[in-house]
């Protein structure tokens, strides 16, 4: 009471408007209030239901794609090793006495006859029994 | 840089220099002669199959790499031994070991390996390039080429001349069908193998019973031709198969980096079976080793292909400079041997002796350049000796020919054999020398560095 004596005329005013005033009826539907707080409670799992189907389907599709007998292991870690390789020059394979050059040089120095003996396998006739 | 054709190499291959084969004895044989007219009809007796008539479809390699297989390690050796035995007139050694060395499955493979429509060797150059393998070029000629001689010279010793032409004619198609591989070394091989047929065949020819095989011999094709292949073959692998020389045939520059390890691995190339190993490595420094004034020459000659500046030049990395000079003084020089491969075997081998003699004094002068060519011309002699075998062979036949129609005679001039024209020497481009004296015939040539004497009587 205190408090209602410290007002002023303008204000006394403004709180006997205020009296004036009757609250509406209310119009709220508890069901569709509830439905919708229902279907909004659900749209987020519904969402985590829909991405993990579409995941499996992907994965089950991509799944024949794989050749039979291989598996899907983890990308191997790669690490990067420094090594002293000319990509502007092909390997050097070890040198085979039948090769080109090797053949070349020993027909250039001493003829045809001269040239590495190639070595051959022994092969023997085989008989149809032992296919079986 | 000009667009480079397609280069081949090189080192070692052009030349294939056949040292051994520049220093062989001359070519020497006497012939005593029945006097057989040629057959009729002509081709009767043919050294290859006929291409439409005999020929099935078909890779001949594929048969030729079974043979191998089917001939066995050892038989190299045994045939080795055999042709040993015949050579030293050791008869009954030579009939024993002969008669073990039938091997019909081997003979039968042979047969129809030369057939075939084609022989595709397949050799992977492209790819691997001087480190393409040829495992089958040493038993083809070692094993299976000295086998069918070994055949035909006991067949000929039994009197079973007909026999004796249809196993030479494997070995005519084998030396051919060697011949298509696109390289000089198995170029080389095929010369050698139908060498070796020509000594068996000489035999024949020298038998009582064997025909006149003048049409048979006319007919066999120029050497020439395998040398013109091999060197087509020659100058299309290196290129392919070094990645460096790729970026180079399509205009790109190289670091000095790259020119440095290209260098090294053409040395590698051109080291390769040295003996000792270490034997050809000094003096390789690229700059340290390349005389100033070659290195002033190659300052010019970039200044000029790349229209750049003298002071722009200097301030490049000289092994770019000295590299670049080398391959482009490598592909002059390729071509200028090239060029020639289709001139006549007198013009070729005078044309490759005085370029060859220029590679030398170029190779002398730039140690540190591993582009070389070697001396083609002794690679050229090896085939020019063997069309000469051919031809005197067929003068041979020729001569016998004219005596069969002049009971017995022998023509007093080669001129006066008209209906079996005499072939001229292929290396001099001129007629053989030939006279006739005590009842003999010479067929000669004398004026080549390996010279050639054959002597022909006419039995009665």
């Amino acid at each position: 009471m205190q408090h209602e004596q410290d007002l002023t005329p303008a204000q006394r005013e403004f709180e006997l408007g205020l009296r004036t005033l009757a609250a509406r009826p209310g119009q709220m539907d508890a069901i569709a209030a509830a439905f919708a707080a229902g279907q909004r409670s659900q749209n987020r799992s519904l969402r985590i239901w829909r991405s993990a189907t579409a995941l499996l389907l992907l994965i089950a599709g991509t799944s024949f794609l794989v050749p039979p007998g291989r598996t899907l292991n983890p990308a191997p870690i790669i690490r990067s090793v420094p090594v002293a390789a000319d990509s502007s020059l092909p390997p050097a394979p070890q040198v085979s006495d039948q090769s080109l050059m090797i053949l070349q040089q020993a027909v250039s120095r001493r003829g045809v006859d001269s040239l590495p003996e190639s070595r051959l396998p022994i092969i023997r006739s085989m008989m149809s029994n032992e296919t079986l | 840089m000009r667009t480079i054709k397609s280069i081949g190499i090189i080192v070692l291959s052009v030349a294939c220099s056949v040292h051994a084969q520049a220093t062989r004895p001359a070519d020497v044989r006497t012939f005593e002669l029945s006097p057989v007219a040629p057959p009729k009809p002509a081709l009767k007796y043919q050294l290859l199959f006929d291409d439409l008539g005999d020929r099935r479809p078909g890779n001949a390699a594929i048969l030729y790499l079974d043979s191998i297989l089917i001939m066995g390690p050892d038989a190299r050796e045994k045939a080795q031994k055999t042709l040993e035995a015949y050579e030293g007139k050791d008869v009954k050694t030579f009939d024993s070991m002969a008669d073990s060395l039938q091997l019909p499955n081997l003979f039968s493979e042979l047969d129809l390996a030369a057939r075939r429509e084609h022989c595709d060797w397949q050799p992977p150059m492209r790819e691997m390039g001087p480190y393409t393998l040829l495992p089958h070029l040493e038993p083809l000629t070692n094993g299976v080429g000295k086998l069918v001689k070994v055949r035909a010279l006991r067949q000929i010793e039994q009197g079973q001349a007909q026999d004796a032409l249809n196993t030479l004619r494997l070995g005519y198609e084998l030396g051919k069908n060697i011949g298509q591989e696109p390289v000089m070394v198995s170029a080389l091989v095929s010369v050698a193998i139908t060498s070796r047929m020509n000594d068996a065949l000489a035999q024949l020819m020298s038998h009582r019973q064997s025909p006149n095989l003048y049409w048979a011999l006319s007919e066999l094709p120029s050497q020439q031709e395998v040398f013109r292949h091999a060197m087509d073959g020659e100058r299309s692998y290196v290129v392919p198969s070094t990645p460096s020389l790729m970026k180079l045939k399509e205009g790109e520059e190289l670091s000095g980096d790259q020119w440095r390890r290209l260098l090294e691995y053409i040395w590698r190339i051109v080291d390769a079976g040295v003996e000792p190993p270490d034997a050809a490595r000094a003096h390789r420094d690229p700059i340290k080793d390349t005389p100033p004034q070659v290195i002033d020459q190659a300052r010019q000659h970039y200044m000029q292909a790349h229209q750049m500046p003298a002071e722009q030049v200097a301030k490049l990395d000289p092994t770019v400079i000295i590299g670049n000079y080398f391959w482009w003084e490598y592909q002059v020089w390729f071509d200028e041997q090239y060029k020639l491969r289709g001139l006549p075997y007198p013009l070729l081998m005078a044309h490759t002796r005085d370029q060859g003699a220029q590679v030398e004094k170029v190779r002398n002068e730039q140690p540190a350049n591993p582009f070389q060519l070697w001396d083609v011309s002794k690679s050229i002699a090896s085939f020019a000796r063997l069309d000469r075998q051919i031809a005197a062979l067929t003068a041979v036949e020729a001569i016998r020919s004219y005596a069969a129609a002049h009971g017995g005679a022998l023509p007093a001039r080669l001129e006066d054999v008209s209906d079996t024209p005499v072939p001229q020497n292929p290396v001099t481009g001129k007629p053989f020398e030939y006279r006739v004296e005590n009842g003999s015939a010479t067929l000669a040539d004398s004026q080549s560095l390996e010279p050639l004497t054959y002597t022909i009587r006419i039995s009665k």
